[in-house]
């Protein structure tokens, strides 16, 4: 027996929407930090001194290379062993689950971010840094000015497709029992037995949002690309 | 230039919109899906069939797991082969046995389109549940307990309150503690963290990252033997009665497995079984006054 209601009836339609709300929470603030921490290291494998490029590209080795989910256990088990009391109680009482899981996702996408930002850089060719160091800019004002502006633009439909996995990649917070929208409605097909309505309504969700935000990105790539090349 | 954008813009907005129209035209395409064999009962598919399949758990000891010699054991798995032995006595012989390895997740779609005829696993009966399968007479009872740290300073259930408390994901725990919690049994909410196995909650617990993990009382005997280390603390909330799931409008085949289970009781096989899995043969967890009563209440005489 199908029984579509169980995804309304009290309290499962009120559990649903704060899940929903948990997995927005959790993407947008991934989204942020793994966005600024990404151009950040992506700028560090480029800088002027030699220390700093190779603690970049360690970074990148590091968090690119390891499976999320197993980054994931050992920031949720390794942390609080390691953290002085107060913190610890701070973090569990801010939801120690939900940071874990919001600190893997960024650690994890800003090593992407980092590598589609290198990537960025190559596209930038040598006739306009020489340019810009011949205008007498030094290394930070070059970066700030002309070459971030126009990588970003340039990167954006990577950046488009990295929210997407993040969004998606917000699902693996189930693995610690975060209650978001895959923990939630895997909770409510055990419970009800009623597996198709609680599978749909997950697809459902996930693919309208993540649709949503490939459409937005794509508004922003339109908007800001660069004219003179492809798509411009 | 101008021009050429706007088209660009609007060729992907086309393919953009089509791509969501076909999208959910995908996920509807289920809802209109069947039951294979809706209607015919198991005992006569099996009969067709010449196959038994039997849904059985991999990793859920007692009641289920995989041997080292790669064979299906456990209290439930053991009472499945009988119900196998008496289809098989029933329909003259020549059965196969065909044993499929289901998880909590997996155990209800497989049921409902004809991969499994029976699920001999340890799932609780509820009346959600029930609207959707049927079930056998109780094959187990058994009662949410604590697992706790032995150096723990929870010494009773009603210690939990403001603690944070581990659950296995899938359970009917997290239904326990939400229903506890809004009717104001704990002095201040216990807040529940769901593992995805039992072994991920006692490394919670090891490591410090809950205070308590929460579960079936054998599973939690099974996990925390060693008591130095570990303690049990009963919780007295819930009694759960344990059952096999069958097809819905199968009577047939759930009277004999209904019949193989009263047998079993009536002849003391069962507490064999018990003591097999649960008690000297296992983890010496003695039998629970709710596991006698079962046992009489499903001795039918014949």
């Amino acid at each position: 027996m199908i029984d579509w209601s169980i995804l309304w009836q009290a309290p499962n339609g009120r559990t649903l929407l704060e899940a929903l709300l948990l997995t927005f929470q959790i993407a947008a603030i991934s989204w942020g930090l793994s966005l600024i921490s990404g151009i950040g290291i992506g700028l560090l494998r480029e800088a002027p001194i030699a220390a700093l490029r190779v603690v970049g590209t360690v970074y990148v080795e590091i968090f690119r290379n390891i499976p999320l989910l197993v980054q994931l256990f050992f920031v949720y088990f390794i942390f609080p062993r390691i953290l002085p009391g107060f913190a610890k109680q701070a973090l569990f009482d801010y939801g120690w689950e939900v940071a874990a899981s919001i600190i893997t996702l960024s650690l994890y996408s800003s090593a992407k971010i980092a590598e589609l930002v290198r990537s960025g850089f190559n596209t930038i060719g040598a006739g306009l840094r020489m340019a810009a160091a011949s205008s007498g800019l030094t290394w930070w004002q070059s970066q700030r000015h002309i070459f971030l502006n126009l990588l970003l633009r340039t990167i954006t439909p990577g950046l488009a497709s990295e929210f997407v996995t993040i969004f998606k990649g917000s699902s693996l917070a189930m693995a610690v029992g975060v209650a978001e929208t895959t923990y939630v409605t895997r909770q409510l097909g055990t419970e009800t037995f009623q597996w198709l309505p609680v599978n749909v309504y997950a697809s459902a969700v996930y693919l309208f949002c993540a649709w949503a935000i490939a459409g937005v990105m794509l508004l922003v790539e339109k908007r800001v690309a660069v004219p003179g090349r492809i798509g411009g | 230039m101008r021009k050429t954008t706007s088209d660009a813009l609007s060729a992907d907005r086309r393919s953009f919109l089509s791509a969501g129209a076909v999208g959910v035209a995908a996920l509807l395409a289920p809802s209109q899906a069947k039951a294979a064999d809706a209607g015919e009962d198991t005992l006569d598919k099996i009969k067709s069939s010449g196959v038994f399949n039997i849904g059985v758990r991999e990793a859920a000891p007692p009641y289920g797991f995989k041997d080292a010699s790669g064979e299906y054991r456990g209290f439930a798995t053991d009472i499945g082969k009988a119900i196998y032995d008496a289809v098989n006595q029933e329909l003259g012989g020549a059965i196969k046995a065909n044993y499929v390895a289901v998880t909590s997740q997996t155990r209800i779609p497989l049921l409902q389109n004809g991969a499994i005829d029976l699920e001999a696993g340890a799932t609780v009966m509820t009346i959600g549940r029930s609207k959707v399968v049927d079930f056998s007479i109780p094959h187990f009872v058994t009662s949410t307990s604590l697992l706790v740290l032995a150096s723990s300073p929870i010494k009773v259930a009603a210690d939990m309150a403001g603690k944070r408390i581990g659950i296995p994901q899938g359970g009917l725990e997290a239904a326990l503690f939400r229903t506890a919690n809004e009717a104001g049994t704990f002095t201040s909410a216990v807040k529940t963290i769901g593992f995805p196995d039992h072994s991920q909650g006692v490394t919670a617990l090891q490591t410090g990252t809950i205070d308590g993990y929460s579960s079936d009382e054998p599973i939690l005997y099974d996990v925390g033997r060693d008591p130095s280390q570990f303690r049990i603390v009963p919780m007295k909330m819930n009694a759960a009665t344990q059952t096999l799931l069958v097809r819905p409008g199968s009577s047939k085949f759930k009277r004999i497995v209904d019949q193989t289970i009263a047998r079993l009781c009536g002849t003391g096989e069962w507490e064999k079984l018990y003591q097999r899995y649960f008690g000297e043969g296992g983890f010496k967890m003695p039998l629970p006054e709710a596991g006698k009563v079962l046992v009489q209440m499903n001795s039918w005489p014949a």
